[in-house]
């Protein structure tokens, strides 16, 4: 395999605040292909944001800090580069949509005035040129009268208009990996599959790896090649799509899915969740992060942190009994 | 950026049932605010000056002596024993009500009831006694001289006026005009900006149309200027009863008409903003009554947004009275004030007697200040969508 | 836009009016009189008598009332001056107010219907803007050449015409409130800013400690520490008069020389920078608290936003996210502030002025309220009132100006 696009290693992302210090993101190791369409999955609070950031160095300090780690990209540590150089990454090699595009974009600004200023800041064109880029990007997002629109406010634009403008910036660069953070959470159902399979559709046509972060499973699963499942700041399944959907090797993945809402549910079955809450962060619970909400755990659970390794199943998991187990039998309602 | 708040921790310790004791809203309304270390610093301490003005009578010198205690309360007998009857209930319900099991809101509330009460019998006997004044505090010496303009030294803490009055006693009489102007205002002007507010919020079309129009028409009154003519007037108007014509509390009652408008905006857009909400909706599903919907649903959650207001209001009208007493058009003279002794201390300051303006106009910005930092402290606190901050 | 100018304009003047009888009624019901202290002299008798039949004193106090406003809002005759005057308003009497009106309309109209289209881009609120220079620039020209003044009566102290005591003192109180705005502009809106940039350094903390300690100091003991600090004992110790407590200029002033095109002299200009820095600095330095504090708040609001966090995304250098982003979310909240600070000046700077013996409208305003003064009480009321009404308006048509997302409806 070709040397990969990104590569984490171990990256641990802590916050300090008054009670201690919250272990966001707390050894999580990942690769991503070029080209390749990679969902992060976990529930809110899990880590995946703060991952997302980290990759981009957008982690402020005082309070938070990235700890330890490699976050090599296109071959070169992204936590070495001096300031500078990791701004012309960011936008330019790495591009980050954001969840609620209400707020992130500058309301005083015409969304004209905000694409060009990334294009300018990043190719070497003139400014008519970059107008010309913008207003061809906005027309691939699908936004009708596109040079009409580059001297409007974000203000006048519905949520659903204002993430394609997101994407058309996101995408104007041509960046190798597009990291999209619940972009479609804060939208209509309806618009939301437009909005995902445009922004798929453009990544793919511009050989762009993407980063799908998502509390949402079934946004996943139709667009990703591969997921992997996140909890308490850790990953504790990674594998294709195939083999996290019909063949969930940890408890937490099991509960995911059995929580799903499916339309083509045939039998009346009660929803599965999962009981309880998140553990703190500040001081995780000894053994599994996971036990204490777990229906399988024992005692080993309780004492010894599971590593992620590779399964009997094909896919890697974090999971001291996922191999006993067999959850594909007890799942109801998926398959 | 944090993940996950510490406050969340304790309401998921509560929602896993790892916690035994259910928090309540109050308790981490008081943690939050333990948190803000000058807020708690600006409790004690305006807890202090408060009871230090209130028992004013009590100790300050009076005749010859620097503590001699007998004279004021011989005449002042009657609001003593008020104030020390009022202390002792207040302490013994808020004993029984901690006893019974009632906890924070409740003791909160029966602790600011009798305080208040205090307060409001307290800044009562500013107009009570007019001795208070204190020019029987004079000092003669042996050979009968007052004693004027006398630097701090043991016996005379913060020296004597120009008048030969002992600073110390007025500064601390002085505080009655301060927390009686505190008191009235906050509570006119909650209960004037509230109602007013809530009425318009619930209410739209007319009731809303005029009530704004009206609270719009005193927020263009420029306050400073129409609290000058009032002030100046005050003493004059026939009809009033004597107790509103001199000291604090006519200009404490023309200030709380004069500033309620702020509050009232702002109660306005929260029950705005609040009737709309779902569970606002199910309540009238239910069946229940405006009046039932606004106690009972709107008010509880729009009270961070009143109190904190409030609290920042008080310290604006203190030092409004302030600033109309040095001007000469607040509480006259001789009843003692901050703002009028700083006028007459900086008139003595000019020929080196620093003294009583530096300890009036001191009691006046720390006092204030508490005000301002306790606002601080609760806006932070009650305040669920910010974060605490990090010291 | 026009619209909602105009139905501010008549809330406004509902609040003017309003304001005017309140504090009319507010001193007829004091019981004073302004021919108090003439009544002390027997041999004043007859001087009484005729004043108060002159002054209409003894008239029901509605009466008075309506007496006063309609003198109050009519135009009377003034000498011309110097030949160039072309119109005079006072023969036209009431009705030059449709004039008046016609004039400011136009002007409204052509303002608003250019900030209705203005949004766009820079270019074109620039033009707007430059149409707003046009409109003043008119205004001062025909200014030279109409006399207009109103009938606000004869000061009850014998200090002349009201409308003129007015005028002369609003000349003073700008000169003391604008230099006051200027300082604490120039040093709280940066200072702000840079605490929130510097969100819990050792300098910021200072900064809000230092403004909220300021904030909750009334202004006067600030002017009079100002007054015994940096006057009385610094003079006592180095023997050298730096800082003058009392006025505008030295008795000496007009010694000291013009200088060039009649223009005041560096050493006039020293005279008065003398006796200007302390009553500003008072009150400045409340302002001043009062800024920081809300740029902080304000920038920092920004700073944690979603859309600053998309343009570190970008790749933005820091320098132009907080220049470019920042600033100009973080600025237009304070627009709102310093319009109505400029609309308190007048009634704000009473204290100070008192204090400093600065010659300008609020001590005309303490003088006047001790006599019972009420043809001076009532005008700077509504001068300062009608200051508030259209700072106020001003302030919303700016914030209109400066986010693209309010709409008036």
């Amino acid at each position: 395999m070709a040397d990969p696009l990104l590569n984490v290693e171990d990256l641990r992302t802590y916050f300090s605040t008054e009670e201690g210090v919250v272990k966001a993101v707390d050894g999580v190791s990942f690769q991503v292909q070029a080209g390749e369409r990679r969902g992060v999955v976990g529930e809110s609070g899990c880590g995946k944001s703060v991952t997302a950031m980290s990759i981009m160095r957008l982690i402020e300090p005082p309070a938070g800090e990235i700890v330890t780690g490699k976050i090599e990209f296109d071959g070169r540590d992204l936590l070495q580069l001096p300031e500078s150089e990791m701004q012309d990454v960011r936008g330019g090699e790495i591009a980050m949509i954001f969840q609620d595009p209400m707020t992130a974009l500058n309301p005083v600004y015409t969304i004209g005035d905000q694409l060009m200023e990334t294009i300018l800041l990043h190719q070497d064109v003139s400014k008519s040129q970059a107008r010309e880029i913008a207003i061809n990007t906005l027309s691939d997002v699908q936004i009708p009268k596109a040079a009409n629109v580059m001297e409007d406010y974000p203000h006048q634009f519905s949520g659903g208009m204002r993430q394609r403008v997101m994407i058309a910036m996101g995408l104007s660069c041509d960046p190798k990996l597009l990291i999209a953070d619940e972009p479609t959470t804060a939208l209509d159902v309806t618009t939301q599959a437009q909005i995902m399979n445009l922004m798929l559709e453009l990544a793919e046509q511009r050989n762009t790896a993407v980063l799908l972060i998502t509390h949402d499973l079934g946004v996943v699963a139709g667009f990703c090649d591969n997921i992997q499942v996140m909890y308490a700041g850790s990953i504790v399944e990674r594998g294709t799509g195939d083999e996290i959907f019909h063949n969930p090797q940890h408890p937490y993945t099991w509960g995911l899915l059995g929580s799903m809402t499916r339309l083509d549910e045939s039998q009346q079955e009660r929803l599965n969740s999962v009981r309880g809450a998140p553990p703190s962060l500040i001081n995780p619970p000894k053994g599994c992060r996971f036990g204490p909400r777990c229906d399988f755990a024992t005692d080993i659970c309780r004492e010894a942190l599971p590593i992620l390794h590779q399964s009997q199943e094909g896919q890697k998991v974090a999971c001291h009994r996922s191999d006993e187990l067999d959850l594909k039998a007890m799942t109801v309602g998926v398959g | 950026m944090t993940e996950r708040g510490p406050v969340d921790e304790a309401v998921l310790d509560v929602a896993e049932g790892i916690s035994a004791e259910p928090i309540t809203q109050w308790d981490l309304f008081v943690t939050r605010l333990r948190r803000h270390r000058f807020a708690m610093i600006a409790v004690f301490y305006l807890a202090f000056i408060a009871f230090v003005a209130l028992t004013a009578p009590l100790f300050t010198c009076a005749k010859n002596d620097t503590f001699c205690g007998n004279g004021p309360i011989e005449m002042s007998g009657v609001t003593t024993i008020l104030m020390l009857v009022i202390t002792a209930g207040g302490v013994y319900l808020a004993y029984t009500s901690f006893r019974s099991g009632l906890r924070g809101g409740g003791i909160a509330l029966t602790l600011m009831t009798f305080v208040c009460a205090l307060l409001l019998i307290s800044s009562w006997g500013v107009i009570d006694l007019p001795h208070v004044n204190h020019y029987a505090d004079q000092l003669p010496d042996e050979s009968g001289r007052i004693l004027v303009n006398i630097a701090p030294r043991a016996s005379l803490p913060m020296g004597t006026d120009d008048l030969g009055r002992d600073v110390l006693s007025r500064v601390i009489h002085g505080g009655r005009a301060s927390l009686a102007v505190g008191i009235v205002v906050g509570g006119l002007v909650a209960l004037l900006g509230t109602v007013i507010g809530a009425l318009a919020g619930y209410y739209p079309g007319v009731v809303d149309q005029s009530l704004m129009r009206f609270t719009d028409l005193v927020l263009g009154l420029p306050l400073l200027p129409v609290a000058i003519v009032v002030g100046r007037v005050l003493p004059e108007l026939q009809f009033l009863p004597g107790f509103l014509k001199q000291g604090a509390w006519g200009i404490a009652v023309l200030l709380g008409l004069l500033v309620w408008g702020a509050l009232a905006r702002i109660v306005r857009a929260e029950f705005l903003s609040l009737r709309e909400k779902e569970f606002v909706e199910a309540a009238r599903a239910a069946g229940a009554n405006d009046r039932r919907i606004i106690f009972r649903h709107i008010l509880p959650n729009a009270m961070s947004p009143i109190i904190v207001q409030t609290t920042l209001i008080v310290g604006t009208a203190i030092i409004v009275e302030a600033a109309l007493s040095f001007l000469g058009f607040g509480v006259r003279p001789p009843i003692p004030t901050w703002g009028g002794m700083a006028a007459s201390g900086a008139a003595i300051a000019v020929r080196g007697f620093w003294w009583e303006l530096v300890f009036s106009a001191s009691a006046l910005i720390t006092t204030v200040l508490a005000i301002n930092f306790i606002g601080d402290g609760l806006r932070d606190a009650l305040d669920p969508t910010q974060t605490i901050e990090r010291k | 836009m026009f619209a909602y100018i105009i139905r501010r304009l008549v809330y406004g003047i509902v609040t003017l009016f309003a304001l005017s009888l309140v504090v009319f009624v507010l001193i007829q019901f004091s019981g004073g009189s302004p021919l108090d202290r003439l009544r002390l002299n027997p041999r004043m008798q007859p001087v009484i008598a005729q004043l108060t039949e002159q002054w209409g004193l003894d008239r029901p106090w509605y009466e008075q009332y309506f007496v006063w406003l309609k003198n109050f809002i009519t135009p009377i005759d003034v000498a011309p001056q110097e030949g160039l005057t072309i119109v005079m308003f006072g023969k036209l009497g009431i009705w030059s107010w449709v004039a008046v009106a016609a004039f400011l309309g136009a002007a409204a109209y052509t303002v608003g219907a250019f900030f209705a289209t203005a949004k766009a881009n820079w270019w074109r609120t620039f033009r707007a803007f430059s149409i707003i220079g046009v409109w003043v620039a008119a205004f001062w020209i025909i200014k030279s050449r109409i006399v207009f003044a109103l009938n606000w009566g004869t000061s009850f102290r014998g200090d002349g015409p009201v409308w003129d005591n007015i005028f002369g003192a609003a000349g003073n109180t700008f000169r003391l409130g604008l230099t006051a705005l200027a300082i604490a502009l120039i040093i709280g809106i940066p200072l702000g800013i840079y605490q929130a940039i510097r969100q819990y350094s050792f300098f910021d903390q200072m900064g809000t400690m230092l403004s909220f300690i300021t904030f909750s100091t009334p202004i006067f003991i600030i002017g009079v520490m100002l007054q015994l600090i940096l006057a009385f004992y610094l003079e006592r110790w180095t023997g050298v008069k730096i800082f003058y407590v009392v006025g505008m200029t030295g008795s000496g002033y007009e010694e000291l020389g013009r200088g060039l095109f009649g223009l005041p002299s560096l050493a006039q200009l020293g005279d008065v920078i003398q006796h200007l820095t302390l009553p500003a600095l008072s009150i400045a330095a409340i302002s001043m608290a009062g800024y920081s504090r809300f740029q902080r708040a304000s920038m920092l609001e920004v700073m944690h936003s979603d859309y600053l966090r998309t343009a570190k995304a970008k790749g933005l250098p820091r320098r132009s996210i907080i220049v470019k982003h920042a600033l100009r979310n973080a600025l237009i909240p304070i627009v709102t502030l310093v319009s109505l600070d400029i609309a308190f000046m007048i009634g704000g700077a009473i204290i100070t002025e008192s204090i400093f013996g600065w010659p300008g409208v609020g001590r005309l305003y303490i003088g006047a309220i001790s006599a019972i003064d009420y043809p001076t009480i009532m005008a700077v009321v509504m001068a300062i009132g009608a200051g508030v009404v259209l700072m106020n308006i001003i302030a919303d048509i700016l914030y209109g100006v400066l986010d693209p997302r309010v709409r008036y409806d």
